[in-house]
C-alpha cells in the first residue's frame, strides 16, 4: 500500500474524493421522492424560523400512520376507552345488520350518534375541513384474538367513509386487499385510529391481520363488499 | 498455481494452540447453529407453501426458531470468533487472544443463552425472534428462558468483545507499535459496536426478563428498546462483511486497497459515525416539525448506503487497477483475471452481487410512504435474505473456509464443487427474493402459513388471490435450493472441523489464488465500481418510482373527504 | 497516521456524545433508552480513543 501512486499521477477514478462522490450518488434518490411529494421539498425555511405544520401533499392511499386520534382524545371530548369502543362497536354491529349478517354503515345512524353524544370533539373537526365536503360515514372495526368484528362490510362505491379503528388486546393489522396490491395498516393496542377511506372500486376485498399476534394470526380475516 | 503467502491463513497456523481451540469453539457452535437454522429455515418454507402440512402452530415455532437461531446465534457466534481472530491475526505484535480465559467464560455464556432460547420453543413460547412481550399477556412466563437467553448472549457477548478490544490494544501498552493496521483499527470499531448492541440487549431484554419472571409489572417501552438495538443488528453484521471482504480480498489476489490504508481506516470510522443518527431519522419526519429538519431527516435515512457502498468502490477499484497491471483489458476484461476457481472469491464475489440486490430493494423500503403498499409483506423477507443469506452469511461462510482448516489442519473439502455453490445459491436466492417482492407488490403478509384464508360461510367467504399461491410456489423452490446449498457449505465446514481423511481435498494453503502483490495500474481508469453504483442508483429509482405508481392505482382513497 | 486511529476514534466520541444528548434533552425525541445505549457507546469510544493513544506513554 505504500507503493501508491502520488495523488496527481493517478486517475481520477482512483482518488479517495472520487470515492466519496459516488458513495454520495444514492443521496440523489430524494429527487425523486421530493417528484412524489414524498419528501419535504419546500425551501421556506430558510426565509422564516417558525415551523408550523408542514404542508403535505395529498395523496391516495398514501397516509402511512393515518390520524391517531390518541393526543386528539386526550384534549378534546372524543376520547374513548377499549370497553366504550367495544360497546359502541356492538352497538354499531346490532343496529346496522343485515339478514345476511354482513353490516351496512348508514349516514343516518352516524348522524343519530352525533346527535345523542353532542360532543365538541366531533364538530371541532368538522367545522376545521373544507365546508362543502362530504361529510363521511362511520364504521367501526374492532381487531382482537384473533377475529374482526364485524366480519363483512357492505359499503357504497365513491363514498367516504371514517374508520374507527381499535384493537382489543395486542397490536395487530388491518390491511386491505385492494386492486392487486395491499393497503397495509397496522393498528396498535389500545388505541383508537380513525382513517377516511373511498373505495373508488366494486368488488370484494379481503380485510387480514398483517401484524403478528399470536398462534392464530393467520386466521384474522374479514371482508368488505364494495357496490 | 501459486502458494499463496495468505497472511490470514499464516497467521491463522501461527496461533497457540489454546487461541485455536478458543476459535473452533466459537466456529463449532455457529456452523451448528447455521446448520439447525437452515432446518428451521426448511420447515418455515415448507409450511409457507403448504408443503408437509404443517400446521400453523408448529409452522409460527419453526419461524421462530429460524429467526432466534439464524439471525442471532448463527450471526453472533461467528462474529465473536473473527472479531478475536482478526484482532490477534491482524494486529502486529499481538499473535494472541488477550484474557483469554474471559473470552471462554463469553462462549460458555454464550451457549448457554443459545440452549435457553431454543428451549423456550419446546415450552411452547409464542414468540418470534422479535420477541415482543405483549403477546404473552396470557401466561408471561412461557417467555423466561427466551429472554434469559438474549440476556446471557448480549453478556456473553460483551466479554468476547472485550477480550478483541485488549488483544487489539495491549501491543500498543506494550509499546510495540504505534498505529493499529487498518483491519486491527476496523477489529477495535466493530468490538466497540458489539459492546454497545450488548448493552443495548440488555437494556431490550432484561425488564422483560423480570416481568416473566414476576419482578416488574409491566415491560413498556419495549418497542423502543427493541429498535434501538435491531438497527445495531442491522449494521454489525454488515460491517463484518465488509472487513471480511477486505481480508478475503487480500488474501486470494495480494491487493491492498489503492486508496491508502489511511483511507480504510476512514471509511471504518465513517460506518461507526453513520450508526447511531440514522436510526433517528424516522424521529425527523413529525408533520409538525420544522421543515428544515424534516428535509435533514428524510436525508439521513439515504445515508444508510453510504459506508458499504464506499467500501464497494474501494475495493472494486483497487482489485480493477492491480488487474489492470497485470494486464487486463476491457471495462469488463479485466474480472477475468480474478481467481474465480477459489471458492472463496466466488463467494465474495456473488455477496457483492447479492448485497447490491439487496440494497436496491432495502432502498425503495426506507422511503415511509410505501410502507402502506409494501411493509410486513413478503417484500420484507424477500428482500433482507439477499442480504443476510446472499451477502453476509455467504461472507461468513467463504471466510471459514480459509479459518477452519488453518485451525484444525484439516483440509479444504472440494474446492472445485464449493467455487460453484454460491452461484447456485445465487439462484436460488434470486427465486426467492423475486417470487416474495413480487408476493409483496400483491400484498402478501409475511408471518402467515394459512394463505388460502379459507372460510366456508357464504357471506364470509372470500379466497386469497389465486396468484398468492403461484408466488408461494416459487419462493418454495428457492428455498429448496438454497437449503441445499448452505447444507452442502455446512457438511464441507463439518468436514474440515472434524474429519482427518487426507485423501479428499486440498490444502488451503495451495486453493487457487493470483499474486498481485506488485504495484497497481494507478495511472489508468478503474470505471466497474462507479457504474455498478450508478447501475444500483438506477435500480432504486425504478423500483421506487414503480412502488409509487402502483400506490396510486390502489382503489382506496386516504383522507380525500371530510376533514 | 500516528494520531489517526485516536482522531478518529475521537470523532465518534463526539458525534455520538451529540446524538446522545440530543435523545436526551429534545422534547420532541424523548427516547431515555435510546440515550442510555448511545451514552454509553460515546463514553466506550471515548475510552477506547484514549487506549489509541496509549503506546509509549503507557506502562512502558
Ligand atoms: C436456506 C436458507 C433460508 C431459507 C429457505 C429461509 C426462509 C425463510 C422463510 C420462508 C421465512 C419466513 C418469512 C415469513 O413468513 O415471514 C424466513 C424468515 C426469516 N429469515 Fe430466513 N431463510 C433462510 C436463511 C436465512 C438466513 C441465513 C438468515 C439470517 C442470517 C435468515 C433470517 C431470517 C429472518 C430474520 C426471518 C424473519 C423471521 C420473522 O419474521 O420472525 N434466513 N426465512
Ligand atoms: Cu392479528
Amino acid at each position: 500500500m505504500a507503493e501508491a501512486a502520488k495523488p496527481e499521477s493517478r486517475h481520477f477514478t482512483l482518488r479517495p474524493g472520487f470515492a466519496v462522490f459516488v458513495g454520495l450518488f444514492v443521496l440523489t434518490l430524494y429527487f425523486l421522492w421530493a417528484a412524489y411529494g414524498a419528501a419535504p421539498t419546500s425551501l421556506s425555511f430558510l426565509a422564516e424560523e417558525s415551523a408550523g405544520p408542514a404542508p403535505v401533499t395529498p395523496m391516495a392511499g398514501m397516509d402511512v400512520q393515518s390520524a391517531s386520534v390518541e393526543n386528539m382524545a386526550q384534549d378534546g371530548g372524543g376520547a374513548m376507552t377499549p370497553d366504550e369502543f367495544e360497546e359502541i362497536t356492538l352497538k354499531f354491529v346490532e343496529d346496522l345488520s343485515l339478514p345476511d349478517g354482513s353490516v351496512q354503515p348508514t349516514r343516518e345512524w352516524t348522524e343519530a350518534m352525533e346527535a345523542a353524544r353532542g360532543d365538541g370533539a366531533q364538530e371541532e373537526m368538522d367545522a376545521a375541513g373544507p365546508a362543502d365536503a362530504e361529510e363521511p360515514i362511520d364504521v367501526y372495526l374492532m381487531a382482537m384474538r384473533f377475529s374482526y368484528e364485524p366480519r363483512v362490510l357492505r359499503l357504497d362505491r365513491n363514498v367516504p367513509y371514517r374508520f374507527r379503528m381499535m384493537s382489543m388486546d395486542v397490536n395487530h393489522g388491518a390491511s386491505i386487499r385492494a386492486g392487486f396490491a395491499g393497503h397495509i395498516m397496522r393498528r396498535p393496542a389500545m388505541v383508537l385510529t380513525e382513517m377516511v377511506m373511498t373505495f373508488s372500486e366494486r368488488g370484494e376485498f379481503m380485510i387480514y391481520c398483517t401484524v403478528y399476534c399470536g398462534a392464530g394470526h393467520d386466521q384474522m380475516k374479514g371482508k368488505i363488499i364494495v357496490e | 498455481m501459486t502458494k499463496t503467502k495468505s497472511k490470514l491463513i499464516a497467521g491463522t497456523r501461527n496461533l497457540n494452540p489454546g487461541d485455536k481451540n478458543l476459535l473452533l469453539a466459537f466456529f463449532s457452535i455457529a456452523v451448528l447453529a447455521l446448520a439447525l437454522g437452515i432446518v428451521f429455515a426448511t420447515m418455515t418454507a415448507a409450511g409457507r407453501t403448504g408443503l408437509f402440512g404443517i400446521e400453523s402452530a408448529t409452522a409460527y415455532r419453526m419461524l421462530g426458531l429460524h429467526g432466534v437461531t439464524i439471525f442471532f446465534y448463527w450471526l453472533y457466534f461467528v462474529q465473536a470468533g473473527f472479531v478475536l481472530l482478526l484482532a490477534a491475526v491482524y494486529t502486529e505484535g499481538a499473535g494472541e487472544v488477550a484474557l483469554r480465559p474471559l473470552a471462554w467464560l463469553g462462549f460458555v455464556t454464550m451457549l448457554a443463552g443459545m440452549v435457553s432460547s431454543e428451549s423456550s420453543y419446546f415450552g411452547g413460547t409464542i414468540l418470534l425472534y422479535d420477541g415482543n412481550p405483549s403477546l404473552l399477556i396470557d401466561d408471561p412466563s412461557e417467555g423466561r428462558f427466551f429472554y434469559l437467553g438474549y440476556v446471557l448472549l448480549s453478556a456473553g457477548l460483551a466479554m468476547v468483545a472485550t477480550c478483541a478490544i485488549a488483544t487489539a490494544v495491549r501491543p500498543k501498552f506494550r509499546g510495540v507499535i504505534e498505529s493499529w493496521t487498518p483491519i486491527s483499527f476496523a477489529a477495535v470499531a466493530w468490538s466497540g459496536l458489539l459492546l454497545v448492541a450488548a448493552v443495548a440487549g440488555a437494556n431490550a431484554f432484561l425488564p422483560p426478563l423480570f416481568w416473566t419472571l414476576g419482578l416488574r409489572e409491566s415491560v413498556a417501552g419495549y418497542a423502543m428498546s427493541w429498535s434501538v438495538l435491531f438497527h445495531n443488528m442491522h449494521y454489525l453484521p454488515l460491517m463484518a462483511t465488509v472487513v471480511l471482504w477486505y481480508v478475503l480480498m487480500e488474501n486470494v489476489t495480494g491487493m491492498q486497497s489503492v486508496f491508502g490504508p489511511k483511507f480504510s481506516k476512514i471509511v471504518f470510522a465513517i460506518y461507526m459515525i453513520f450508526v447511531p443518527p440514522t436510526s433517528l431519522y424516522h424521529m425527523f419526519l413529525e408533520p409538525d416539525l420544522a421543515e428544515a429538519v424534516r428535509v435533514v431527516g428524510s436525508l439521513l435515512s439515504l445515508f444508510i448506503a453510504v459506508p458499504t457502498i464506499l467500501v464497494f468502490v474501494v475495493i472494486v477499484a483497487s482489485l480493477e487497477s492491480y488487474a489492470r497491471a497485470q494486464g487486463g483489458r476491457g471495462l469488463f476484461g479485466w474480472i477475468k483475471l480474478l481467481p474465480w476457481r477459489n471458492p472463496v472469491m466466488a463467494a465474495v464475489g456473488m455477496a457483492a452481487v447479492n448485497m447490491a440486490l439487496g440494497g436496491v430493494f432495502s432502498m425503495v423500503l426506507i422511503q415511509e410512504r410505501l410502507a402502506v403498499l409494501l411493509s410486513d409483506t413478503f417484500y420484507v423477507p424477500g428482500y433482507f435474505h439477499f442480504l443476510t443469506v446472499g451477502g453476509i452469511s455467504l461472507t461468513f461462510i467463504a471466510a471459514l473456509i480459509y479459518v477452519i482448516p488453518s485451525l484444525t489442519g484439516h483440509r479444504c473439502w472440494r474446492p472445485a464443487v464449493l467455487a460453484r455453490l454460491p452461484y447456485i445459491l445465487t439462484i436460488g436466492l434470486g427465486l426467492f427474493g423475486a417470487g416474495g417482492i413480487a408476493a409483496g407488490y400483491h400484498g402478501v403478509p409475511r408471518r402467515i402459513f394459512e394463505l388460502a384464508y379459507h372460510v366456508d360461510d357464504p357471506v364470509e367467504h372470500i379466497d386469497a388471490p389465486f396468484v398468492w399461491g403461484t408466488m408461494m410456489g416459487v419462493i418454495g423452490a428457492g428455498s429448496l435450493l438454497m437449503a441445499a446449498v448452505l447444507a452442502i457449505y455446512v457438511y464441507a465446514l463439518l468436514r474440515m472441523l472434524f474429519s482427518q481423511n487426507r485423501e479428499i481435498g486440498v490444502d488451503v494453503a495451495s486453493l487457487y489464488v493470483v499474486s498481485w502483490s506488485g504495484s497497481a495500474a494507478t495511472r489508468e481508469r478503474a470505471w466497474v465500481g462507479p457504474l455498478s453504483i450508478l447501475a444500483m442508483v438506477a435500480a432504486m429509482y425504478g423500483f421506487t418510482a414503480l412502488s409509487f405508481e402502483i400506490l396510486q392505482r390502489v382503489p382506496i382513497l386516504v383522507g380525500a373527504a371530510g376533514h | 497516521m500516528k494520531r489517526l486511529d485516536t482522531v478518529l476514534l475521537g470523532i465518534v466520541f463526539i458525534v455520538w456524545s451529540a446524538l446522545a444528548l440530543m435523545y436526551a434533552t429534545v422534547p420532541m425525541i424523548q427516547m431515555a433508552t435510546a440515550f442510555r445505549v448511545w451514552g454509553f457507546g460515546a463514553m466506550l469510544f471515548l475510552v477506547l480513543a484514549i487506549l489509541a493513544a496509549g503506546a509509549k506513554r503507557g506502562s512502558k
